[in-house]
């Protein structure tokens, strides 16, 4: 059974072409989130074997939402998709419970293998 | 991975980006200190960044990544926001714009957003010896010279990430994510949308309108036919042509602030310019209207804006010394009505002096020398003339002179009509009242001398059968007794250049349309009614050859042409 996937990015152009790289390589996109309260509410609501989590968004920004998600199941599998210059961020995502990262300028290949990483 | 595909996405989100970032800069000039406004258009660069990188647009790269860094400063209070940072933000996403589009289209902007850069840049390093002699922050954003310095890092490993983050490595089966027994519920995913570019919308309009037409026809075979059976099935045909109908005009429609939301920007400018002081207010943002009409009607509103801007709103030290507020108040107010949409243009400025407006009308003959006061009807009438100005000079804002006869021109060839209210010292209101769609109209239908004129039902009171003994005459003009109204009369036939009618029915009775344009009723008399349709609408060179009569035409059933009558233009 492929594995289930939430997007959560500002952008739709992020998320389109997140979900189609992953849509390509078999896995199945159960939801979308465009800010970190949305991506909490909908991680509650669909369990998902993964999310990609970007760190800027309105509302609320990606590591709070990755704190959340994490303190309501710790086994949550987050994937950061960060921006260049946000390294601190990433760290700091990774300590509130993110499992990995890929930077923007997205390439296919990196984005599969992280999540390949990612979901063990 | 093929990025052309996306190219259209990137274009249209980053055009929404942009929308925000203007709109929170107005926020941020009106507000120097608020954070919220600054965070926002820092997140909304940041997102561009992503998306420019991620398409490889170097130079909206470049543009967002000085510009985030600038944010990131003003964020974090190492610069104070004044007017050389605010204008220097504009002048940047006014650069990042340009460079979105000539990047989109596959050209270089490295060019076009050089000053913009230069400026940025600037600025960042004459607040840094000024403010922050000793914490170089920008250097930790190195700028990218080549899209290569974005490798990304081959291994997590390069970033120092905390040994502790080992522990969430441990590989999990996934059967501890087990899923739950009950059925996964569907995905909310929120309403999905995918983009139709217009020109495959406005073939879908066509051909729902030419089914319309089919209908039409076939209705009247079916009726000479009276098969119950053909008519039944000739009432499902037509319901759902409807519908069908209903729903193309449906996914026309688009909220107003797609393009009302550059208005801000543009008053802002405009009043930068003039050295004034000026807050607009826009209410209706998210009343929806067929974009063709949308995009026609833009460039009228845009007009009043400037309008106002430039005559009607005071400089600062002569509103204060009006007891006015320094800032002049300019509301751009939609509203919707069923199938119309009213659009008012308010300021709070000087107003239209009426006394120069007569002196001039005098002097061109366009009043009697004799009138001593102009109503609101007269007004409009007057300063509609083409080129009619009082204006002193001519300023490169509004162009020349008030204009307003281009505003009514476009408006009345939409099928609306404008409306001006003005009090000098207290301001002037200018409203337009418009069709929410260009392409199909409800029309009642007239036969004058075996033509067929449209008459748009967007304006039709109702009809009446006026018998002789209600119609009087006033003042040597022929009036109608409506209910205890009077009612002045038009011949159609006069209007159109024909003889008047031999023909008068058998009881002495005429047909009359009781129009109502800008609240005043007209009868307008035909020779015979020829029943209610929908009709849609072609354009029609008549009306730039000056056949102000008329604002457009249609095709029949029959295929006969109709034209379309403007009732505007009646009064």
């Amino acid at each position: 059974m492929s594995h289930t996937v939430l997007i959560c990015d500002d952008a739709v152009f992020m998320r389109t072409m997140i979900s189609d790289i992953l849509e390509e390589s078999g896995y199945e996109i159960v939801g979308q989130a465009e800010s970190g309260v949305q991506a909490i509410e909908r991680y509650k609501a669909l369990r998902p074997d993964l999310v990609t989590m970007d760190i800027v968004m309105p509302d609320m920004g990606g590591i709070d939402a990755v704190r959340e998600i994490t303190s309501f199941d710790a086994n949550a599998k987050i994937l950061m998709c960060s921006a260049m210059g946000q390294q601190a961020l990433v760290v700091e995502a990774i300590q509130a419970g993110a499992k990995d990262f890929v930077v923007k300028p997205f390439q296919p290949s990196r984005v599969l293998e992280a999540v390949q990483r990612v979901l063990g | 991975m093929d990025l052309a595909k996306y190219a259209a996405l990137f274009q249209s989100e980053s055009r929404e980006q942009l929308s925000t970032m203007n709109e929170e800069l107005l926020a941020l000039e009106r507000a120097p200190t608020a954070s919220e406004p600054v965070s926002a258009v820092f997140r909304a660069v940041h997102t561009m960044k992503g998306m420019s990188a991620t398409m490889g647009y170097a130079t909206v790269t470049a543009l967002a990544h000085e510009l985030e860094s600038l944010l990131d400063r003003v964020r974090h209070a190492e610069i104070a926001v004044d007017r050389a940072v605010t204008d220097t933000l504009f002048a940047a996403v006014d650069a990042l714009e340009r460079a979105v589009e000539i990047e989109v289209a596959g050209g270089s902007a490295e060019e076009a957003a050089a000053p913009a850069l230069a400026r940025l840049r600037d600025l960042s390093a004459s607040r840094a010896r000024a403010e922050q002699p000793m914490s170089l922050s920008t250097q930790e954003f190195p700028i990218p010279t080549a899209t290569q310095e974005f490798a990304i890092p081959t291994s997590t490993q390069e970033f120092a990430i905390p040994s502790s983050t080992q522990e969430f490595r441990i590989p999990t089966s996934t059967q501890e994510f087990a899923i739950p027994s009950a059925p996964r519920p569907a995905a909310p995913r929120g309403p999905r949308t995918i983009r139709v570019e217009l020109r495959r919308l406005d073939g879908l309009t066509n051909l729902a309108g030419e089914l319309l037409v089919a209908r039409g026809r076939l209705t009247d075979v079916a009726h000479e036919i009276a098969n119950p059976a053909l008519d039944e099935a000739l009432a499902q045909t037509s319901r759902l042509i409807s519908d069908l109908h209903d729903q193309i005009m449906a996914s026309r429609m688009v909220p107003v602030g797609q393009v009302f939301d550059r208005f801000p920007r543009l008053v802002r400018d405009a009043a930068k310019s003039l050295g004034k002081e000026i807050e607009l207010a826009l209410e209706g943002r998210d009343i929806e209207l067929d974009r063709s009409m949308l995009d026609e009607i833009g460039e009228p509103i845009v007009h009043l804006l400037r309008n106002a801007a430039d005559h009607g709103i005071e400089q600062p030290d002569v509103r204060e010394r009006a007891g006015k507020p320094r800032a002049g108040q300019l509301t751009l107010t939609v509203t919707r009505e069923r199938q119309m949409v009213t659009m008012r243009v308010q300021d709070d400025g000087r107003g239209i002096n009426r006394d120069r407006v007569l002196e001039r009308a005098r002097a061109e003959g366009l009043v009697a020398a004799t009138v001593e006061s102009l109503s609101d009807e007269d007004l409009v009438r007057i300063i509609a003339r083409p080129g009619f100005s009082t204006a002193a000079s001519v300023t490169d804002l509004s162009g020349r002179g008030v204009g307003i006869d281009v505003v009514l021109t476009r408006v009345r060839a939409l099928g609306g009509s404008v409306e001006i209210s003005s009090e000098e010292g207290v301001g002037t209101r200018v409203t337009l009242r418009l069709p929410v769609t260009l392409a199909i109209v409800r029309a009642l239908f007239a036969r004058v001398e075996g033509e067929m004129y449209a008459v748009p039902m967007t304006h039709v009171r109702e009809t009446v059968e006026l018998r002789q003994t209600a119609r009087r005459r006033v003042q040597g003009r022929e009036v109608m007794m409506l209910r205890d109204e009077v009612v002045p009369l038009l011949q159609f036939r006069e209007i159109v250049g024909l003889p008047e009618a031999a023909l008068v029915s058998v009881d002495g009775s005429t047909q009359v349309i009781v129009i109502e344009c800008d609240g005043r009723r007209t009868g307008l008399v035909v020779d015979e009614f020829a029943g209610e349709q929908d009709i849609v609408v072609k354009g029609f060179d008549g009306v730039r050859d000056g056949l102000a009569l008329f604002s457009g035409a249609t095709i029949l059933a029959d295929g006969a042409p109709a034209l379309i009558v403007d009732v505007s233009s009646l009064n």
